[in-house]
């Protein structure tokens, strides 16, 4: 019974954690959620910067871009999207039984999104592991093989490789970081802290944060795993 | 809403919205896949890779606008969250402006003060006469420059 879990009588405001600068509840969550915007336009032009890098240099060098593309793992990056796709659905359905006051559902939503993200980054190591034994990582160890960078001129195959693994790997840390997050909020749910039990607001705060992350991959995806060859 | 009081005024999303979303937003990312794997034609004044590149970032921002959207609750928030959703995008775009200068340059034609690096952004590499021109003056002109062989 989810009923079972409501806690409070929650027939008033006078349960709500009001903070006293507020007016009413509605402004409270509105100031955390423009407070969290904020924070997330500076991802955007953080992430935006690179995007740029990116697509400057693409267009510098469309053919040898599309030559070491080519040794990126297309079914992996598919999988890997379905994977944050599905953690994003997790994520807002936890938010959604926060909502509804269904304390065991956002748990275990939480908990597949962390499963999720972790599958993430697990199949990121594979695909990290097979780049790095090919030596297809930036600097004096970076591979000579024509057959590896698949015919790509060297400086530009690295410039590639040094923004693949520069973007990539930034969003790999924002996934380790939304995961620390979510194991923190998993715990507030477990120890039954005031926060969350009263109030959505932090779980969706969590929710604007990891569809961030997922929206960064909504990108990154086509842009470096699907290149139309140059003719 | 007696079922939820404390978020009376606040808008709850049914859940099979966002199961929708996610469908569509899985169907997509097949789509662009597919896609992909085709050379399409050029249309108008647009070549084939450009139209590839346009159908997979259109793609790409349907998908960013349903996680905005409907997973991220823009839609139902209040004006001023959707103003500051919007303003981080704003921005990019505006970033995205310093695109034009890049692509309006096209080759340098005269040589930098830093030494000819193929690397580099494409210039016209400089002449003899050039690199054996005095530098400018109010830069150290002791140093002889010679291109990379």
């Amino acid at each position: 019974m989810s009923d079972a879990t409501l806690t409070h009588g929650h027939d008033s405001h006078e349960d709500v954690d009001l903070h006293h600068q507020f007016e009413d509840f509605e402004q409270q969550c509105e100031c955390y959620i423009v407070g969290m915007w904020s924070f997330l336009v500076t991802e955007i032009m953080f992430f935006g910067a690179l995007f740029l890098t990116f697509t400057l240099s693409r267009y510098m060098y469309q053919l040898d871009f599309w030559k070491a593309h080519e040794h990126l793992n297309v079914t992996m990056g598919a999988i890997n999207t379905s994977v944050l796709l599905f953690s994003s659905w997790s994520m807002v359905m936890a938010v959604h039984s926060n909502q509804l006051r269904r304390r065991i559902h956002s748990i275990a939503y939480l908990g597949v999104t962390i499963a999720c993200a972790m599958t993430f980054l697990v199949i990121k190591y594979f695909e990290y592991s097979e780049k790095f034994r090919d030596k297809l990582y930036p600097g004096v160890g970076f591979t000579h093989d024509a057959h590896t960078l698949h015919g790509a001129n060297l400086n530009h195959a690295q410039l590639f490789y040094g923004l693949y693994f520069g973007m990539t790997g930034l969003h790999a840390v924002h996934i380790i970081v939304g995961i620390l997050i979510l194991s923190a909020l998993i715990r507030l749910f477990v120890i039954k802290a005031k926060c969350v039990m009263k109030d959505y607001v932090p779980t969706e705060l969590v929710g604007l944060y990891w569809h961030f992350v997922d929206l960064v991959w909504i990108f990154l995806f086509p842009l470096f795993y699907l290149m139309p060859q140059p003719h | 809403m007696s079922q939820t009081p404390r978020q009376s005024h606040s808008h709850i999303t049914p859940a099979i919205n966002y199961h929708l979303t996610l469908i569509a937003l899985v169907v997509l990312m097949l789509l662009t896949v597919w896609i992909a794997r085709f050379q399409l034609p050029p249309v108008l004044f647009l070549s084939g890779v450009a139209v590839n590149n346009i159908v997979a970032m259109t793609i790409a921002i349907i998908k960013a606008t349903c996680v905005v959207m409907i997973f991220m609750g823009v839609k139902y928030q209040t004006p001023l969250v959707k103003l500051w959703a919007l303003i981080g995008f704003v921005g990019l775009i505006l970033m995205l402006g310093i695109m034009l200068d890049y692509f309006s340059r096209g080759p340098e034609v005269k040589h930098g003060w830093e030494p000819y690096n193929d690397g580099a952004m494409p210039r016209a590499r400089p002449t003899d006469d050039e690199m054996k021109a005095p530098m400018d003056p109010r830069t150290d002109n002791t140093q002889v420059r010679q291109p990379k062989p």
